[in-house]
């Protein structure tokens, strides 16, 4: 199995991956950090002490929202995107495509040749 | 299913945190949740239970470090409100102040604090021989906490500060009882609620409290969060109070306003009108008074009042509320003998109030709340609803005539 990813590297995506785990639908804390658990290969764990901070700055921008609902038999605060969260999902993910794309081909220059 | 290690854990966690305590319970219940979740699943995986318990304490995260992420986060957002806040308090502040300076019955001409200063020694100077040294004539010369006033002054003293302090309100279907709980512990202050008089006006102890409201002071925050509910508070019997309106309406307070220096303002140059003459304005009546007279000034100082108004107002004892007479009329030169006069400042003052704030509560129109003048201390018997809004009257006359102490020193 790979490493996880470095703290580093995770850090200015971390909203844009909770806000991608939401777009399946609504979801509570635990569920969003084991599908990014299971989809990422284990490789982002992320803990809930930073899950939970991400989840709530989330919400007060609006981005997401929140509701209570004991229908699964535990009284958990489900998750879901807002239109707002839809847009920042969609521009941002675009971005960092870009931004991906762009790194891979210099990093295919640079690096190989190197 | 709840483990007791996860209660210690969350009990460590919310008390680490700074916020509302609806706010808290619902953290520790999100919280909660996911450790459930967590153990749940080491446990299908064949964990013993112990080890399950740990390993999810273990990765949910350090408590310490998560109570701070959380409380920058709720620090963000009210910044991100004192900013809104902000903008509109400079507007709100500015336009105060015109509307001010368009009511203010001497014109518009302030003086700077050294003025003042002036005025106050020459005061103390001409006080009459056989009165007690200014110390013990006025006993509220310097503000009341450093006087060491009575236990009941202090207590409201103290409820007034928490009230200005800034609110953090969060709650989310707070049960009413809760959010006095709250109140109290948070702003370290005695609430209780009127239980009786809600309970006749049909609300439950157990009423949902909705509010969110941040960059504001807890007065504020209080009157609008309980105005919604039909609710209100005042400052009774050393406790804030929180009860209907109707209830609060019956509540008289007496508190003393030190208006010295807003009636040692300068009249502007050329103004026609006489001061100090005519027996009403104490302040400057006061400098020229005959020395044997003195200590008569205290009756009609009393702020019982009760009397209709005094035309004439020269009488000694005229009544507090008697925006005519004034209650020195009695102690100025030519006091006794009845002569042709304009108001003075102070009565100007008095008229102010009583036309600017809740008009018809005031005694001279048939309302309960009474208004008289001693020395350029102003005593108000009114409900805590007017107090309030003399008290900010006269604090945006201080601010707008840029005298030297910029709040109104109130006794109560």
């Amino acid at each position: 199995m790979p490493d996880k990813f470095q703290r580093e590297l995770l850090r200015g995506s971390l909203d844009l991956m909770v806000l991608s785990v939401l777009a399946g639908g609504k979801k509570y804390g635990y569920l969003i950090q084991k599908q990014l658990r299971e989809t990422s290969d284990q490789r982002v764990d992320l803990q809930a002490g930073t899950l939970y901070p991400i989840l709530h700055k989330l919400e007060d921008d609006k981005l997401i929202k929140s509701s209570w609902d004991e229908e699964t038999g535990r009284k958990r605060k489900w998750y879901e995107l807002t239109a707002a969260g839809r847009r920042r999902l969609s521009a941002q993910a675009a971005e960092w495509l870009d931004y991906a794309e762009c790194i891979r081909r210099l990093l295919a220059v640079e690096w190989k040749s190197a | 299913m709840s483990h007791q290690e996860f209660e210690n854990y969350l009990a460590l966690l919310t008390r680490l945190l700074k916020v509302a305590p609806s706010q808290r319970q619902q953290l520790a219940e999100e919280f909660r949740a996911h450790l459930e979740d967590r153990l749940d699943e080491l446990l299908a995986g064949g964990m013993p239970r112990e080890k399950a318990v740990h390993k999810a304490i273990g990765e949910f995260g350090d408590a310490a470090v998560l109570a701070a992420e959380l409380a920058q986060i709720a620090q963000r957002r009210r910044r991100r409100f004192l900013m809104k806040m902000s903008y509109a308090g400079v507007a709100a502040l500015a336009l105060a102040g015109l509307l001010v300076f368009a009511l203010w019955p001497d014109g518009r001409q302030v003086q700077g604090p050294a003025a003042a200063v002036a005025q106050g020694g020459g005061q103390e100077q001409d006080e009459p021989p056989p009165a007690p040294p200014p110390s013990q004539v006025d006993p509220f010369r310097v503000p009341g906490a450093s006087k060491s006033p009575d236990k009941a002054s202090q207590a409201h003293a103290k409820i007034q500060a928490a009230l200005d302090q800034e609110a953090e309100f969060d709650f989310v279907d707070t049960p009413l009882k809760d959010f006095v709980d709250f109140i109290e512990a948070k702003y370290n202050i005695p609430v209780i609620l009127c239980k009786h008089t809600l309970e006749d006006a049909a609300i439950s102890l157990d009423t949902p409290v909705n509010s969110s409201l941040r960059g504001i002071s807890l007065r504020s925050a209080l009157r609008i969060t309980l105005g919604q509910m039909k609710m209100t508070f005042v400052i009774w019997d050393e406790v804030l109070q929180i009860t209907t309106p109707e209830d609060a309406e019956t509540r008289m307070v007496t508190r003393v306003y030190d208006c010295r220096e807003l009636l040692a303002l300068p009249s502007p140059p050329g103004s026609s009108r006489p001061r100090g003459i005519a027996g009403g304005g104490g302040f400057f009546a006061v400098q020229d008074e005959p020395a044997t007279k003195g200590p008569a000034t205290a009756g009609g100082a009393a702020p019982a009042g009760g009397t209709p108004p005094a035309t004439g107002g020269t009488e000694p004892g005229a009544t507090p509320g008697n925006v005519g007479g004034g209650g020195f009329g009695g102690v100025a030169p030519g006091g006794d003998k009845p002569q042709e006069r304009e108001l003075s400042d102070a009565e100007n003052l008095i008229r102010l109030i009583t036309t600017t704030v809740h008009p018809d509560t005031w005694d001279e129109v048939g309302g309960p709340g009474t208004v008289a003048e001693y020395k350029g201390l102003v005593v108000v018997s009114q409900t805590w609803e007017v107090h309030e809004k003399v008290e900010r009257l006269l604090n945006m006359l201080h601010t707008a005539a840029d005298v030297k102490t910029q709040r109104v020193k109130v006794v109560e």
